[in-house]
């Protein structure tokens, strides 16, 4: 037959890198505090874990081109579902003057009369009504 | 090509890629539509779990605190745990196609069981976070706990259990199917080793684990 057969050896070393790959995006979330790069370090990991899977998993690597417009299409529509869907959400404060966080949110609060933040005693880090379950979990 | 000996036989949809369709020019054409056809099928799958993923996205961006302080109730270590045994799960089933693909009728049974085995483990310690997260009052629309948990953090367990519940329905079909490729496999019921059968559904489940490679790292690690 003409379709790639790989080898069982093939077969290890893409499952070996897969693991390594998981081993590293565990340590790196739970060991390493690298605040705003977690999630583009996290997500980077998981995009080159597809990649591999797809190319010797899926076979994609030996298949025709076309294969690969259709298996492109689906991820480029989610990309432009949540690059348009965020560049909405994350552009709102530079022209509203209701915003998320900080000095503005009280101006806009005076402003419309004041809606309360549900996640106000979140933000403070104090994780006020957050103990008292920490407690029950039981180390879970 | 083998269109002699394949006319006598009357099973119609067990001919694999030996047979070759009236309507295909040649066996590769053949192979290559069923391959574009599953690819079509994942594309819009990359859709159905898009359109939950892209709001998860905007509601981690906007209300980060209650996502991080609700995510702590998850385990990363089981979480891990369940992303190796889903990728042992998916060696297992890349080596079924390759049995597959060479005749091994008894490897491709055997690697097929040992992926509904890896798969249900999978599920296992899925019901089991989830009654975990059942006594501890976390699930939405059951007994969520909104003293307990205030603010936002409903939102983060309401994606939490639409995510993961959907990726176990896709589990759950997935190793019906996979058992009844066996079972068929197993009866010689395909007149080669079934191997584009077999290869097809090797995509949908491999497509699973990149599913939850996604889901791991969103649901169990940005956060902690």
């Amino acid at each position: 037959m003409s379709q790639h057969v790989f080898s069982i050896r093939a077969n290890l070393i893409v499952f070996a890198i897969l693991m390594a790959l998981m081993v590293l995006t565990v340590v790196v979330a739970l060991y390493l505090d690298l605040g705003l790069l977690e999630i583009p370090i996290a997500l980077t990991i998981a995009t080159i874990k597809a990649v591999v899977i797809m190319l010797y998993f899926m076979h994609l690597r030996y298949s025709s081109r076309l294969t690969w417009l259709f298996a492109g299409s689906g991820t480029f529509w989610l990309l432009i579902l949540i690059a348009f869907s965020l560049s909405d959400f994350l552009s709102r404060d530079w022209i509203s003057p209701v915003l998320h966080s900080g000095e503005s949110r009280e101006i806009a609060a005076a402003y419309f009369g004041g809606l309360p933040d549900p996640d106000t005693a979140l933000e403070d880090g104090t994780h006020a009504g957050e103990t008292d379950a920490h407690h029950s979990s039981g180390g879970h | 090509m083998s269109s002699a000996s394949a006319t006598a036989h009357d099973n119609t949809y067990g001919q694999d890629d030996t047979y070759l369709y009236h309507h295909f020019e040649d066996l590769q054409q053949q192979h290559e539509s069923s391959s574009l056809g599953m690819w079509a099928f994942l594309s819009t799958e990359v859709l159905f779990f898009g359109g939950v993923l892209g709001a998860f996205a905007v509601v981690q961006t906007l209300y980060e605190p209650a996502m991080k302080a609700a995510s702590e109730h998850l385990d990363p270590i089981l979480g891990a745990y369940n992303t190796a045994v889903l990728l042992v799960s998916s060696l297992a089933m890349a080596l079924a196609v390759r049995a597959a693909q060479l005749r091994q009728q008894r490897n491709t049974v055997l690697f097929l069981v040992a992926t509904i085995v890896l798969g249900s483990a999978f599920l296992g310690v899925k019901a089991y976070e989830w009654i975990h997260d059942y006594h501890e009052a976390l699930i939405p629309g059951i007994n969520f706990d909104l003293e307990r948990y205030p603010g936002r953090q409903i939102l983060f367990w309401s994606f939490y259990f639409t995510l993961t519940g959907i990726h176990a329905l896709h589990m759950i079909i997935g190793i019906v199917i996979i058992a009844i490729m066996a079972v068929l496999v197993q009866r010689r019921w395909f007149t080669g080793g079934g191997a584009t059968q077999i290869e097809m559904l090797g995509l949908y489940w491999h497509f699973v684990d990149i599913v939850w490679v996604f889901l791991y790292p969103i649901l169990y690690l940005i956060n902690q």
